[in-house]
């Protein structure tokens, strides 16, 4: 199977373009504390950036942790039990909730109750 | 002096609820609510500690009405705190009913954790059953109103088991008293059984926990922020008093951080989110209860009294958040730093707390629980309690407020929080700073807040006799004590950053998961329903048909053995004298060699 050209279905057929239908970000709707205060994260390698500093401080913290506080049990007593121990806690975190989500996904309309917001919600918007 | 000296503080802000409830004047009503904690903190400091303060007598029974010991101060005094800066986050709102009933909420979670028996004690707590079932009525939505049923069907059978355990205590020894717990040292009494599954349920042990996540969403924006809060934090109160040292709890709590720390992970709704962590939260406290230490119990304290601040900032945050962009859905957020800057400061204040970074009060309190957790529970327990942190980190602290504030751009332009919401997170987030300050000065920063949990100083209740270990020396800012926090907190960022650069290990679900209480809340309702259907269309012909049967067994028997009967006639009847004395002969028997 080949991939359809831009602009058409895969038989060929013109499909309308997605269109954004938000409104515009403009700067002018900002809090004028936002940019001060968050500017910053608009920057586009920031996550990487953040990924190589906590891997850096982790790595350093293991290093410190030489003398970890008393806990029972000789693995336990490893240096760098508790960052190990963490980091393969995230990895099942995020297995178990993709397999859950998996069998256990359902609609929001479920149990029949989408609409939940409560009455005192601000209606400006 | 000593007339206000003896006024249980809960006391107070129920009397002040009630008055707020018939105040017209919006001014008015704002002085009382927020006055209510301010003077119920005060008479609190003119408390003795150790003796019965006011007592009453009631079916022949003396109930301390008010007992402050080193266990219950601290609850109260942080349910006092959340309840004042709860009175200013909620100034906005002009809801004579709603202002009320919280105010009593609050007052009767602080009346209960200060109530010297345990009568008094199941009494204030059905007054917050009924007034937390308000908060959630008043949201106005169907969904709410249904929830709310469930909430109270849950908290019901939890005070008829309370109540029941009671009976058993009261029965044996005459007593409410809590220096009856002698009785509940083991499971051998029924009591324990009855009044552990009574705080099951309000502590929201796994099984029964649902009632915790169906009514966080489905509370108003206000009510949202005291209620799985308060309501969570006064059972773990009551097991602390009651069962400490109770091996078993040690299990419930690890599973109970392990179980909901997974949902609270994947869930949309950013109030489930928070239901869900406050959850894994507790267990992590249950857990430390059940070790039992003097170090465990003030741990146990400590992270309540964090998750009070820390967990009630990140819910003012989500409902400010709720009551200006209209949902907390998180996959409809995502950018609203910037018009809501100061809302995601204060946000993320709350995130970094509970993270246990280092001056912040999670940075003394977590490592306190590490280590009250790590001195005595097996490696599973303590693998247990590390994924119930990293979950919570990795949930609350980085999931919550970067798909809120920081996400993809939803273009969802919310005004900033109102100023009265502002300023109460900004005093929750200074207090946390102050609270968790290096103690330069004796007596000031981490060094009070550990003068108040209940292993350390003054008088300290039973629980703390299980062992004579103390709490003095324990430093939080000690390298050994900070890396070992600071491991779990890295390692689950440095996670979180590498699940966003990796898609195959994202998982979000826009809907519903199903939970455990799909049994009763699909299954359950199902079943019944098509029970009450087939009884609808076959129930004439089968009440009918049993009709029919019975009238015929009727006759058969009256055919055989009435005066008129077969039995009755001839040798038959000589016959059946004789039968019948063998018959009883044999009951006779069996009733004697029974006994």
């Amino acid at each position: 199977m080949t991939d359809a050209p831009i602009g058409r279905d895969q038989s060929g057929r013109f499909v309308k373009p997605e269109v954004d239908t938000r409104p515009p970000d403009r700067e002018q709707d900002y809090h004028p504390l936002a940019l001060t205060l968050f500017g910053w994260t608009r920057a586009t390698r920031l996550p990487l950036i953040a990924t190589i500093t906590v891997a850096a401080v982790l790595a350093l913290v293991i290093m410190l942790s030489a003398g970890q506080q008393g806990v029972s049990g000789d693995l336990a007593n490893v240096s760098g039990f508790y960052a190990g121990a963490a980091l393969l806690s995230g990895l099942i975190l995020a297995l178990a909730g993709i397999v859950i989500v998996t069998l256990l996904g359902r609609d929001a309309d479920y149990y029949g109750e989408e609409d939940t917001q409560p009455d005192d919600v601000e209606e400006r918007l | 002096m000593a007339l206000l000296a003896s006024i249980n503080p809960g006391f107070v802000l129920i009397a002040l609820g009630l008055i707020a409830c018939f105040v017209p004047v919006r001014r008015v009503r704002n002085i009382l609510t927020v006055g209510a904690p301010i003077a119920g903190l005060s008479v609190l400091m003119l408390a003795e500690r150790g003796l019965p303060l006011a007592s009453a007598s009631v079916l022949n029974s003396d109930l301390v009405l008010y007992y402050v010991d080193s266990l219950n101060f601290i609850f109260g005094l942080g349910f006092l705190l959340l309840a004042f800066l709860y009175g200013i986050y909620a100034l906005h709102r002009d809801d004579r009913l709603h202002d009320g009933i919280a105010t009593i909420f609050a007052g009767s979670a602080v009346a209960a954790v200060f109530s010297g028996d345990w009568l008094s004690l199941f009494i204030f707590w059905e007054i917050g059953t009924i007034s937390a079932a308000f908060l959630i009525f008043r949201s106005g939505t169907k969904a709410a109103y249904q929830a709310g049923m469930r909430f109270l069907g849950f908290h019901i059978l939890s005070g008829v088991l309370f109540l029941d355990g009671l009976i058993y205590v009261y029965k044996k020894s005459g007593s409410f008293s809590f220096t009856e717990v002698d009785l509940i040292s083991s499971f051998e009494h029924p009591a324990a059984k009855y009044l552990l599954a009574a705080l099951a349920i309000k502590a929201a042990f796994p099984l029964v926990h649902t009632w915790l996540k169906d009514v966080a969403p489905k509370t108003t924006v206000l009510g949202g922020v005291l209620l799985p809060l308060l309501t969570t934090i006064v059972a773990v109160y009551a097991l602390a008093r009651l069962f400490p040292g109770f091996d078993i709890l040690v299990w419930i709590g690890a599973v109970m951080a392990v179980y909901t720390v997974v949902f609270a992970a994947i869930v949309d709704d950013a109030r489930r989110v928070l239901a869900y962590g406050q959850n894994a939260l507790t267990g992590l406290m249950v857990c430390a209860v059940g070790i039992g230490t003097p170090l465990a119990l003030n741990a146990a304290a400590a992270t309540a009294f964090m998750s009070l601040l820390s967990i009630g900032l990140l819910s003012m945050g989500v409902g400010a958040v709720l009551y200006n962009a209209g949902t907390a859905r998180l996959s409809a957020l995502g950018g609203l730093w910037r018009t809501m800057p100061l809302t995601a400061l204060f946000v993320i204040m709350g995130a970094v707390s509970l993270s246990g970074m280092p001056l912040f009060l999670g940075g003394v309190t977590l490592p306190l629980l590490i280590e009250g957790v790590g001195d005595h529970a097996s490696l599973p327990v303590q693998l247990g309690v590390i994924f119930g942190l990293t979950g919570l980190i990795y949930t609350l602290c980085l999931r919550l407020p970067v798909a809120i504030f920081f996400g993809e751009d939803s273009r969802v332009r919310p005004p900033e929080a109102p100023f009265n919401m502002l300023l109460a997170m900004g005093l929750i987030a200074a207090l946390g700073f102050l609270l968790a300050l290096p103690g330069i000065l004796r007596g000031l920063g981490y060094d009070w807040l550990y003068q108040l949990l209940p292993c350390s100083a003054g008088v300290n209740p039973q629980s703390c006799e299980v062992t004579e270990v103390s709490l003095t020396g324990f430093k939080p800012y000690q390298m050994v004590h900070m890396t070992t926090t600071l491991q779990v907190t890295f390692a689950a960022t440095l996670f979180f950053l590498l699940v966003k650069r990796l898609p195959f290990l994202q998982s979000r679900a826009r809907g519903v998961i199903l939970d455990t209480d799909w049994v009763y809340r699909k299954w359950g309702y199902d079943t019944a329903k098509w029970s009450g259907q087939v009884w609808g269309k076959a129930g004439p012909a089968l009440s009918a048909l049993a009709g029919r049967i019975g009238e015929q067994v009727f006759i058969r028997l009256q055919e055989t053995f009435s005066p008129r009967g077969k039995l009755a006639y001839g040798g038959l009847n000589n016959g059946a004298a004789i039968w019948s004395a063998v018959l009883l002969g044999f009951v006779m028997g069996v009733v004697l060699l029974s006994r």
